[in-house]
């Protein structure tokens, strides 16, 4: 086979390419790495200022690279743990807390003059106390813009002035929401916003004189929520009126709000800034930008929360790297920076720009302004994430009708309390600590010496069978090299008491994640998620390979057209799970989603999938399977191949029916080929976070929607208890690891056949 | 071409079975020796051991003059067929026939001409550019067949290589290994466990029994003087009568049942053995004749020419062979006769070697 | 190809065919139509109100960008040349892996072929700090080499499992011919039995291919340059808290998906060859 011969050759020249792929232009250049968050439209302009940048620094190479946030934090941690990361980090000031509780930032006041500090708006200089030393003040966060918040858009079209008060809000909303064929499904709605994300609840609050946190924080103490206050319920209510006023659409998030307005299907619509210009540029639609109003029995404005964006330096810059890594900063920040970016309507953080013709003239940046002189500073507390954390459950249950506000603010704050306390515990070792290190111990000399006889006859059967051992050697070599750390590491951490209270100190401090996971408050709701996570597992599992099966069976037949169905059958595989689980999303919108409207026209009634527990996990079981199938069935199409033709035409002689052909002949003979395909499907279906975590939303609605490991990854990444999560996913393995042996110990999968 | 020799080869599998004891043999160089036994006798692996597949636990494998104990497969100028064929599927009946040759790097002119002989030789010319899965079963095994022959090897292998046609093909197909031995002369081994081969295609049969070889002769010594009861009943259809009893004085009496004595040979010692006399030397009784024993017949199974009476004698089943014309009646009471001279007497032990 | 010659069947039954296959193909196509569409929409909108298929305001305008504001070529390239490599190093390993694993009976093979499994047991959301500390401790950040080793490890037990599946049902007798015609083990291995496990060979390298194709999680520890950008990273790169550019998103999302089903296309001849048909029989 020439195929055959070619392959090492080849093998050798990707080798070389891909060595050379990563043989960087190294010449000598000062590299300054920085993660940002900037919006695409942004982009360009940063990169403009870059390149002017370098044109007046020349040997100065910086690199701007758009992260996520969960990428640009985990970056900031190993810049902690191995002084390795980027250098300078750019977004709004909210996790600034987090940052400098793990100790990831740098001081940037020694390179920012008091002079120079004058000319910023005061809150968009950040100073938090050090990492170490709370009795010394660090500059950690210089901004260069002010926004992500929050006004009201309207469509000019129905709403020739803006409301003023929320009397007339409701009044207008009542009048836009109308059922113009009579069908009793409203064809255009007086408001829409987010439902999902609690940010969009918060001009409500401060409009009824509520707030997130006591002020003032009490010294040298955690922050503590207020969420259960007269006033917070008054803005609860007013929000539940709303709903029961039916002015807003039934369910809707994000994208759903933003097309509803778009379509000129909703009024007016509560955005934030960063989507204006996308409304004000759309063609065809008249829409404009407004003040959120004031709140008709308080008096008080609905004052969104507001945020400064900004840079801060990384502690893997060196000392000697700083004043340069500090003059990129400079330079992102000054007048001429911000003046490029005050084309994109950004409100600027230097006080001599915000009279600038560009934001005195510009209607759109004085209702800006207007809003963030309205608006409440968006606090940079590390118990901020727990308060949207507690906070989000219960706003997508208000939302859905399925809370009062009284409950929904009882039970909010009660969440907020305890995830603080989550947040802000610091876990001691304990008496289980020594146990587990000498158990730890104890257990690898004991696996030695159990396994000696095996390691005799390993070196006995050596010479036996070298060609074997010769071959497998180089896959588990890959294999085991490149995980056995992260493992190792791993099982250490679900020891340990590492947490954002003792990230870089984090030592073994026995049983306590295991304890708390199996007894604590939060082990009814892992029982409950784990028996979700079955269900979804061997569904998933039993509806790719039924359908994987039937389809590779029914294709094996004599079919024309075969190649082409198969190529076709095969698309879903082959389009990014990222992009479809989200169409899948919208697929099952209740209003607009094409799954509704299909069940409608054939006379089912339909379904709100997306915000009812069992509806929604439907949800993403669908897609699910809608994802895995054609990969099952790619197996068993290959599967058939091996089974020879004269078994069936034996059976058919016999007048065996078909489906005792298939029971008694198909099925054993495809058993060695799907075996391995179900026990890993089962395996990565179990672990498939994406897909539930796409079509749910991140767990919608109330985090009900979770199997273990996207319960796992927000319990983890939102309260940083790394410790808890490795053990959680220790637990995951075992029983992982557990079932496998079983399973495969019943179908005698590692057997070779004979 | 060369000889065969086996010394003391044993086989113990991995799980500790003990497939093959301790076998002996001699195969001369050209002879066509048929290893046969029940299934499970050890016959595959004794045939595995000389073409290498299996590694002997110990003893001696001989080609020719050279110990191959620690030669590979391909090292020991050997060919074999396989009761599965094992056609290379992805490969064309000429390149199936010209692989052994190629990886031996036997010049293209030679492949070429040795193909084509070897296809000729099997009236399959026709079908070298075909696959084996476009063949049916009968030129699948021809298609096998020729692949072993464009070698030229030693010796040749078989592993039941008719079990899978049907049983005209099968016939066919026998005629054409003996015909094919015949031109080649080339020393065979052959393994089946069905005794018409065995009987029809050996120089010499080696019988075997649970990894034991019971008897090394050749078919129709092995059929007139079998070694022991086993070969006894394992060779020849329908299967040896066998009558339990006692010799005394250079006779052998029945046990339980009432029989005239059949004379033996005086040599042999008094004491309990077995009477083994094949159907077809069981004869009616008729006057001139001292009948052995009477019976009752059961069955009768007209075979055209022949009749196969089933006669009970006591609580025994026997076979007896007689021609169409002078048959019985079921129900009939007859006398049964032993040819004389035709007697075979065995041991009356588990082993039940032969005495005469 | 014999099996592609159709039998005569009862016309209800190829009608049943049809049918299933059709059903199957819409429900496959409806949601990557969607993708269609939205990549097809102006605005950047993810969802519509309205039921259309192809937007009345349809512009290739995202399509244009990719190649002219993008880099979305040299993405391409290097996602191409990754997948590449992690096809050929983990078909490769595999192959032999798997082919020990059908075939030897040797001490810990059992336990080896469970804890390469164990490997996939963890949710790989979990892996990623220790992951990224390992990368950067062995200065592989930025580097394909690394990718492609970390690729091929999480691609690898799937891959030896299945091979391993395959050569199971490969009757052993057409390997003892191939040793008696005088092959080594290797030639035996390679020259009878691999070909003869084209289907798996066809399985795992379509997966190694697609594990490599659509990784992010890894890729974005890894590679932090944007030059240096896999496919996935640049399409995730047009993602952004609300305010995702969904035209760029799913135009680029349809045109990776092209290679793919190239691939299948190019390899699924020897998906359905069917070439132990009739090799030998049971
Ligand atoms: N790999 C093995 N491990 C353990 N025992 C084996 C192995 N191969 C064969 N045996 C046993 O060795 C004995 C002899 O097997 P062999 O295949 O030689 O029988 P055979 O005489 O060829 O039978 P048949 O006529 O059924 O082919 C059988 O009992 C069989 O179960
Ligand atoms: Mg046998």
């Amino acid at each position: 086979m020439p195929l055959q011969n070619s392959l090492p050759k080849l093998a050798l020249a990707l080798i070389a390419l891909v060595t050379l792929g990563c043989a960087r232009r190294d010449s000598g250049q000062q590299v300054v790495t920085l993660w940002h968050q900037m919006r695409p439209e942004d982009r360009a302009v940063l990169e403009s200022r870059v390149e002017a940048f370098e044109a007046e620094h020349p040997g100065v190479d910086v690199r701007p690279l758009y992260k996520e946030t969960e990428e640009l934090r985990s970056g900031l941690e190993s810049a902690v743990l191995v002084g390795h990361g980027p250098d300078l980090v750019y977004g709004p000031s909210d996790p600034l807390g987090v940052y400098q509780a793990i100790g990831a930032l740098r001081d940037l006041s020694p390179y920012f003059e008091a002079a120079e500090q004058e000319a910023f708006d005061p809150v968009a200089l950040i100073r938090l106390p050090a990492h170490k030393d709370p009795t010394k003040s660090q500059l950690v966060f210089v901004g260069d813009r002010f926004g992500n918040h929050l006004a009201l858009i309207y469509n000019r079209k129905f709403v020739p002035k803006p409301p003023e008060t929320t009397v007339e809000l409701l009044e207008i909303a009542k009048q836009n929401t109308v059922d113009e064929d009579g069908d009793g499904r409203f064809e255009r709605y007086g408001l829409a916003w987010n439902y999902t994300e609690p940010f969009f609840l918060v001009p409500f609050l401060t409009g009824h004189g509520g707030w997130l946190f006591k002020e003032p924080r009490p010294e040298g103490a955690a922050e503590v929520p207020t969420l259960d206050t007269p006033e917070i319920i008054a803005g609860l209510r007013y929000v539940a009126s709303l709903k029961k006023a039916q002015v807003l659409p039934r369910s809707a998030d994000y994208e759903a709000a933003a097309a509803l307005f778009l379509a000129g299907k909703a009024a007016m619509l509560i955005d934030g800034d960063w989507s204006w210009q996308k409304y004000l540029s759309e063609p065809g639609l008249d829409a404009a930008i407004a003040v959120l109003p004031m709140v008709s029995e308080t008096g008080k404005p609905l004052a969104p929360m507001v945020a400064p964006k900004g840079y801060s330096m990384s502690v893997a810059v060196s000392d000697a790297r700083a004043p340069l890594v500090a003059e990129v900063v400079k330079f992102l920040t000054n007048e001429e920076t911000q003046r490029a970016f005050l084309k994109q309507s950004i409100l600027p953080s230097r006080l001599a720009l915000r009279s600038d013709p560009a934001v005195v003239d510009d209607p759109t940046m004085q209702v800006s302004l207007a809003q963030v002189e309205r608006g409440r500073l968006m606090p940079t507390a590390t118990e901020q994430r727990a308060v949207w954390d507690a906070m989000r459950p219960h706003y997508q249950a208000l939302m859905a009708g399925e809370m009062t506000p009284e409950a929904a603010a009882a039970a909010m704050q009660r969440d907020a309390v305890s995830k603080i306390a989550t947040l802000t515990s610091r876990v001691e070792p304990d008496a289980t600590a020594g146990l587990v290190k000498l158990l730890g111990g104890v257990l690898l000399a004991g696996l030695v010496y159990v396994n000696r006889r095996t390691l005799v006859d390993f070196a006995r059967d050596w010479r036996r069978n070298r060609f074997a051992y010769i071959l497998v050697l180089p896959a588990l070599a890959v294999i085991f090299l490149t995980v056995i750390f992260p493992l190792a590491y791993n099982v250490l951490l679900s020891f340990s008491n590492m947490s954002l209270q003792n990230f870089r100190d984090w030592q073994i401090v026995g049983l306590h994640n295991y304890v708390s996971l199996l007894t604590g408050g939060e082990s009814s709701r892992f029982w409950n998620v784990f028996g979700k996570t079955l269900l979804w597992t061997v569904i998933n599992v039993s509806l790719h390979v039924a359908i994987g099966v039937l389809l590779a069976i029914t294709l094996n037949g004599p079919v024309r057209g075969k190649s082409l169905y198969r190529i076709l059958l095969i698309i879903p595989w082959a389009v990014p799970a990222y992009i479809t689980a989200l169409t899948w999303r919208g697929m099952f919108d209740d209003q607009f989603g094409a799954v509704n409207h299909l069940l409608a026209s054939w006379g089912i009634g339909t379904i709100n999938w997306l915000t009812q527990e069992g509806p929604a996990f439907a949800a993403c079981i669908i897609a699910n399977v809608w994802l895995g199938f054609p990969f099952m069935m790619m197996i068993a199409l290959g599967g058939l191949q091996g089974i020879p033709k004269e078994l069936y035409e034996a059976a058919a002689i016999d007048r065996v029916s078909r489906w005792n052909q298939f029971w008694h002949i198909t099925l054993p003979m495809l058993k060695p080929v799907l075996l391995p395909a179900i026990t890993l499907g089962a395996v990565w279906t179990f672990n498939n976070l994406n897909v539930v975590w796409l079509v749910s939303n991140g767990g919608e609605p109330s985090d009900k929607t979770h199997i273990l490991v996207s319960y796992v990854y927000k319990a983890v990444f939102n309260l940083y208890q790394y410790g808890y999560g490795a053990a959680l996913s220790m637990v995951i393995f075992a029983m992982l690891l557990t079932f496998s042996v079983l399973f495969l110990g019943r179908t005698k999968a590692t057997e070779a056949v004979a | 071409m060369a000889s065969v020799r086996l010394r003391n080869l044993n086989k113990i599998y991995p799980d500790g079975f003990h497939a093959v004891k301790d076998v002996n043999v001699d195969i001369a160089d050209g002879e066509f020796v048929v290893l046969v036994g029940p299934s499970g006798c050890g016959k595959s692996t004794t045939l595995r051991m000389i073409a290498g597949l299996e590694e002997p636990s110990s003893g001696d494998l001989l080609i020719g003059d050279r110990r191959v104990n620690d030669l590979e497969p391909g090292e020991r100028d050997i060919a074999m067929v396989f009761q599965n064929y094992a056609l290379y599927p992805h490969m064309t009946v000429r390149q199936n026939m010209e692989f052994g040759l190629k990886m031996r790097r036997t010049p293209k002119a030679e492949i070429t001409a040795r193909v084509n002989e070897a296809a000729e030789m099997l009236s399959i010319t026709h079908l070298l550019d075909r696959r084996p899965k476009e063949m049916s079963g009968g030129q699948r095994q021809r298609v096998a067949l020729g692949r072993a022959i464009v070698r030229y090897p030693a010796a040749f292998l078989f592993d039941e290589p008719l079990s899978n046609l049907d049983a005209k093909l099968r016939v066919q197909m026998r005629t054409e290994i003996a015909g094919l031995h015949q031109r080649l002369r080339a020393t065979m081994v052959y393994v089946t466990h069905d005794q018409v081969e065995a009987m029809t295609l050996g120089d010499r049969l080696v019988l075997m029994r649970d990894g034991v070889v019971q008897q090394i002769a050749p078919p129709l010594e092995v059929y007139h003087k079998p070694a022991n009861r086993f070969v006894a009943t394992f060779i020849g259809s329908p299967a040896m009568n066998l009558f339990e009893g006692a010799i005394h004085n250079g006779a052998f009496r029945l046990k339980d049942i009432a029989s005239s004595p059949v004379p033996v040979g005086s040599e042999l010692a008094d004491g309990t053995a077995v009477l083994g006399v094949r159907p077809e030397d069981l004869v009616l009784g008729a006057p001139d004749h001292q009948n052995f024993v009477t019976g009752v017949v059961q069955v009768v199974e007209l075979l055209g020419h022949e009749a196969l009476l089933h006669v009970k004698i006591g609580s025994q089943l026997v076979v007896v062979r007689s021609a169409a014309l002078n048959s019985a009646e079921p129900g009939a009471t007859v006398a049964l006769a032993v040819r004389e001279g035709r007697v075979h007497v065995f041991a009356g032990d588990e082993v039940g070697r032969r005495l005469n | 190809m014999t099996s592609d010659t159709p039998q005569r069947e009862p016309f209800l039954l190829t009608l049943g065919r049809h049918a299933l296959l059709l059903a199957f193909v819409a429900i496959s196509l409806w949601p990557v139509l969607d993708v269609l569409a939205i990549s097809l929409r102006p605005g950047n909108r993810l969802r519509t109100t309205e039921f259309e298929l192809f937007p009345r305001d349809a512009t290739l305008a995202s399509y244009r960008a990719l190649f002219t504001e993008q880099p979305f070529l040299r993405w391409l390239g290097n996602s191409l040349l990754v997948s590449t490599a992690v096809t050929v190093t983990g078909v490769a390993l595999a192959s032999i892996s798997g082919y020990a694993f059908s075939r030897f009976k040797f001490v810990g093979r059992q336990t080896m072929m469970v804890s390469i499994l164990t490997t996939q047991m963890f949710p790989a959301t979990m892996l990623l700090l220790p992951l990224y500390l390992m990368i950067a401790k062995l200065g592989l950040v930025n580097t394909f080499v690394g990718l492609v080793l970390f690729y091929v490890a999480t691609a690898l037990p799937f891959c030896v499992w299945q091979m391993k599946g395959f050569y199971d049902t490969i009757p052993h007798s057409l390997e003892e011919a191939a040793r008696i015609d005088g092959c080594s083990p290797w030639n035996a291995f390679t020259k009878v039995v691999l070909p003869l496990a084209a289907p798996g060979l066809v399985i795992t390298a379509l997966f190694s291919f697609m594990s490599a194709w659509s990784e992010y999680l890894i890729a974005a520890q890894v590679l932090q340059d944007r030059e240096l950008f896999t496919l996935p990273l640049g399409l995730k790169s047009f993602q952004s808290s609300m305010s995702t550019q969904w035209g760029l998103y799913a135009a680029a999302s349809l045109l990776v998906s092209i290679p793919v089903v190239i691939l299948f296309m190019l390899l699924s001849r020897y998906l359905v060859s069917g070439l132990t048909l009739g090799s030998v029989k049971e």
